[in-house]
């Protein structure tokens, strides 16, 4: 009889093959690239994977401290405030990565009424990285703390326990694995992103960019430093789910939150959230808009269609995602062996390959197959989307209490029945929220996107891809910017609506 | 003698480094009330689970109605299985959860519908079949795991520390309502609470470190305990060293007869100590009212007795005497007194 078991393994075979596999074969090419590099080129290699691993390390802790609030206040408060925020909160990935580049330029540093702030360079990179990281940290934390049951937080109230110690001793553990996952997803996302972090780095150089400066003079050093940053990655990622499963907390269970803290000072905690989405996420994700003027226009027929392609994209990869992911995120949730430490590991390693290098390798490993590049285009999307879904969707599940399905075994339901009936019921919310994460990153992904389509010499736009080439255009003086914010409002609108309509099927 | 419905043959369980369940057999017959109990993290919850099917054993087997049921996946199990969190299906009703057993058992919806309000009702909640667990009571949320247990009509009632979460008041009320309820039903309850498992258990089992240290009736281990460790766990005890020589050894005045030869200890009940007029003269050194009676400490000879009383005790100077039917006598333990009672 087929179990939860069976569709875990049935898709653990999926994913190594359609998913892993590729992946590994693309390291293995670039390790051939690398083999004969000098000393000096393979220190300059790692010193790009360590500025990228600080960058990363930055990024994450205070997207975590910002994050926490926010997304405790999105799912806990059912008011206005919190739907407007639920709905916006995604928003800056649906601006493709080179767009987001270059709306962020123009806020801080140089463009139409900037605020001529911070030039390019490490730090522009670190406020770039927060724009496409933040939404994965809030959005699987909202997941999480949607799936949990907070009775025991009753019955902590009902003892009088209140506040700060309420927060250390009830929420935090319990928001623990959401913090994990979202941690994991953002640090993958940051280290690995190519396209914006490009046109802000100025001289510094991330091991992303250092990859695409050396992509087609010196193949051998971006190698090097793809599969370092590959490495290093994994290794992280290992430590961080063998050490979360001991009970890891980011405080020790006796700090005092409000020695840290202070209770008086949880309402400016709130505000800063708020601040900060609002000013170092928001704004500059859409600072493009401020090109639109009246009467600007663009190709409609060219928008329209690359809309329709890049939906098409992201939906296949979403269903996809959706089919083997649920299984495999049962797996690792509920698993405990090194095996699944093995898996989990495996899994994440898309997420971590640049995306340029994964798009080249995974461009030349399908067209070899001799598949088309819109299909080619969505399998290199499946490769990093599925490990999102996985990773957030296995978190809210490790917050239903496993007592559950035990019992519902004992009364007669086979492991795939208790899943439908008790896991899946009580999940919901999370697996639309895991949906809307991977349907926006495949929707606003350019990096890989364009490496499939370069490598396989096919002319494909999809809407990262179109704005692009429009903003390389604007840039030359062929059309006027309002073009390109135009468009990008269009994209943002109807990104918008799409992501309410999953959010809708989700909840309900 | 009733059928054996529960075989349990030298299970172990292993969980890394920790030895959860060693080498643990028991029988259970139908409709037999049996108690396991033991300290926490002792591995009773572990062989409960191993029974229901939710863990897998590293050694050994499990036979129900006499057939090998190892292998059986849980939900083929003719077993209820009420976990100490209750674990209430937050999303569903109470009729909901309740219906779910029988409806997974194969019962069509009408049917089971029909059960489930049965049960409802059994345990006093007929009314709130359309609440939600969260708003129920604890002692409410915990009648609503009994029936969900009880509406898959098992063959065996698995219950695990199923008071536990109730306060004291109420743990007693519900410990005799139960017993009524599971009357004629075959029911293995854990606890860590002695008391609760001497007045319901037909069959005590104690454990100890993953092992089974005592299997037989409540008073026979509470007056008969093969241990020290079973007679300090099962109630409060004097333990007082002596010498066994000759077919018997002698505390005071009273000859106690044992084959035993060597140091000894002998184990005397407080309850088996009374304050008298004459016989050993005693000096009160505690006296504490504990409800229903007093628990005094007293110097007898040099040796300090707990001792049970009824009445007040107002003097200092006093006698004791010691009822000799019920006097103990255990080998001395190599490791010591303090390490062979030491509670786990």
């Amino acid at each position: 009889m087929l179990s939860m078991r069976h569709l875990a393994y049935i898709s653990i075979v999926f994913t190594m093959t359609l998913i892993i596999a590729p992946s590994i074969i693309g390291v293995i090419i670039l390790l051939q690239i690398a083999r004969e590099i000098t000393i000096i080129q393979m220190m300059n290699a790692l010193r790009s994977v360590l500025n990228s691993l600080i960058v990363a390390g930055l990024v994450t802790i205070i997207d975590v401290l910002v994050s926490v609030p926010l997304a405790w206040r999105i799912a806990r408060k059912n008011d206005k405030v919190s739907k407007f925020l639920d709905f916006i909160l995604d928003s800056p990935l649906f601006v493709p990565t080179a767009a987001l580049g270059f709306s962020v330029l123009s806020f801080w540093s140089s463009g139409y009424y900037s605020l001529h702030l911070v030039n390019p360079g490490f730090w522009l990179i670190v406020l770039l990285h927060f724009t496409f990281t933040h939404p994965y940290i809030v959005r699987t934390l909202i997941g999480v703390i949607r799936s949990t049951d907070f009775s025991v937080e009753v019955a902590a109230k009902s003892l009088g326990v209140k506040g700060a110690t309420l927060a250390r001793t009830i929420y935090l553990p319990m928001l623990k694995t959401g913090i994990i996952a979202g941690a994991l997803i953002a640090f993958a996302r940051s280290v690995s992103e190519t396209g914006a972090t490009y046109v802000v780095a100025g001289s510094f150089e991330t091991g992303p960019v250092f990859i695409k400066n050396r992509l087609s003079t010196d193949p051998g050093s971006a190698a090097f430093a793809a599969v370092s940053l590959l490495i290093v990655s994994i290794l992280i990622f290992f430590t961080i789910s063998r050490i979360s499963r001991r009970r890891f907390l980011p405080l020790h269970p006796k700090t005092k939150i409000e020695e840290i803290v202070g209770l008086k000072t949880i309402y400016s905690v709130n505000l800063t959230s708020l601040i900060f989405f609002g000013f170092i996420i928001l704004i500059p994700s859409f600072y493009l808009v401020a090109y639109l003027s009246p009467g600007a226009t663009c190709d409609w027929y060219s928008l329209i269609s690359s809309i329709l392609l890049s939906t098409l994209i992201a939906g296949l990869a979403s269903i996809i995602d959706i089919l083997f992911g649920i299984p495999l995120a049962y797996y690792l949730a509920r698993e405990d062996s090194t095996f699944r430490d093995i898996v989990e590991a495996l899994v994440l390693i898309p997420l971590v390959v640049p995306t340029v290098s994964l798009g080249t390798s995974l461009g030349y490993f399908w067209g070899s197959l001799g598949l088309n590049p819109v299909m080619a285009i969505a399998f290199a999307h499946l490769s990093f989307t599925f490990p999102i879904f996985v990773e957030s969707y296995a978190a809210a599940i490790k917050s239903i209490n496993p007592e559950l399905e035990l019992v519902a075994q004992s009364l007669g339901a086979d492991t795939i029945s208790t899943y439908k009936e008790i896991t899946f019921q009580l999940t919901k919310s999370a697996i639309a929220s895991s949906t809307v994460l991977v349907f926006t990153r495949s929707f606003g992904e350019t990096g890989a996107t364009t490496a499939v389509a370069e490598s396989m010499n096919a002319e494909v736009y999809t809407v990262p891809l179109l704005l692009v080439s429009w903003i390389k255009e604007a840039q030359a003086g062929l059309i006027p910017f309002s073009t390109v914010a135009l468009a990008a409002s269009v994209t943002l609108l109807i990104g918008l609506v799409m992501m309410a309509v999953i959010k809708k099927f989700g909840g309900g | 003698m009733k059928n054996k419905i529960l075989e349990v043959r030298n299970i172990s369980k292993r969980f890394g480094k920790i030895q959860a369940l060693k080498n643990v057999s028991f029988d259970v017959r139908e409709g037999e009330f049996v108690c396991i109990v033991a300290h926490t993290n002792a591995g009773k919850s572990t062989l409960l689970k191993v029974i229901a099917g939710i863990l897998k054993p590293d050694e050994g087997d499990i036979y129900i109605e006499g057939r090998l049921a190892t292998d059986v996946p849980p939900w083929e199990r003719p077993i209820g299985y009420m976990p100490q969190t209750y674990a209430l299906f937050p999303h569903m009703t109470v009729l909901e959860n309740v219906m779910f057993g029988p409806i997974h058992r194969g019962l069509e919806e009408e049917k089971a519908r029909k059960i489930a309000l049965k049960y409802i009702e059994m345990v006093g909640l007929k009314g709130w079949e359309n609440a939600y667990p969260h708003e129920l009571s604890g002692g409410m949320q915990q009648r609503v795991a009994l029936a969900r247990a009880l509406a898959v009509e098992p063959k065996i009632l698995l219950l695990d520390e199923p008071l536990s979460a109730l306060d004291a008041l109420l743990r007693v009320r519900i410990r005799r309502e139960m017993k009524k309820l599971l009357k004629g039903k075959t029911v293995l309850w854990v606890t860590h609470d002695q008391e609760e498992a001497m007045s319901l258990a037909d069959k005590l089992i104690v454990m100890r470190r993953g092992r089974i240290v005592a299997i037989g009736k409540p008073m026979e281990l509470y007056y008969n305990p093969p241990t020290l460790y079973v007679a300090h766990f099962l109630g409060e005890i004097n333990f007082i060293e002596a010498v066994a020589n000759n077919g018997y050894t002698q505390i005071f005045d009273v000859k106690v007869d044992t084959d035993k030869v060597g140091p000894v200890i002998i184990g005397i009940r407080p309850e088996d100590i009374k304050i008298t007029k004459e016989g050993i003269p005693a000096r009160v050194k505690e006296s504490r009212f504990i409800g229903g009676y007093w628990r005094l400490v007293v110097d007898a000879e040099g040796i300090d007795l707990i001792v049970y009383s009824l009445k007040k005790v107002s003097d200092k100077e006093v006698h004791i005497k010691i009822n000799p039917e019920n006097i103990m006598v255990f080998d001395y333990p190599p490791e010591g007194i303090k390490r062979a009672i030491h509670l786990e």
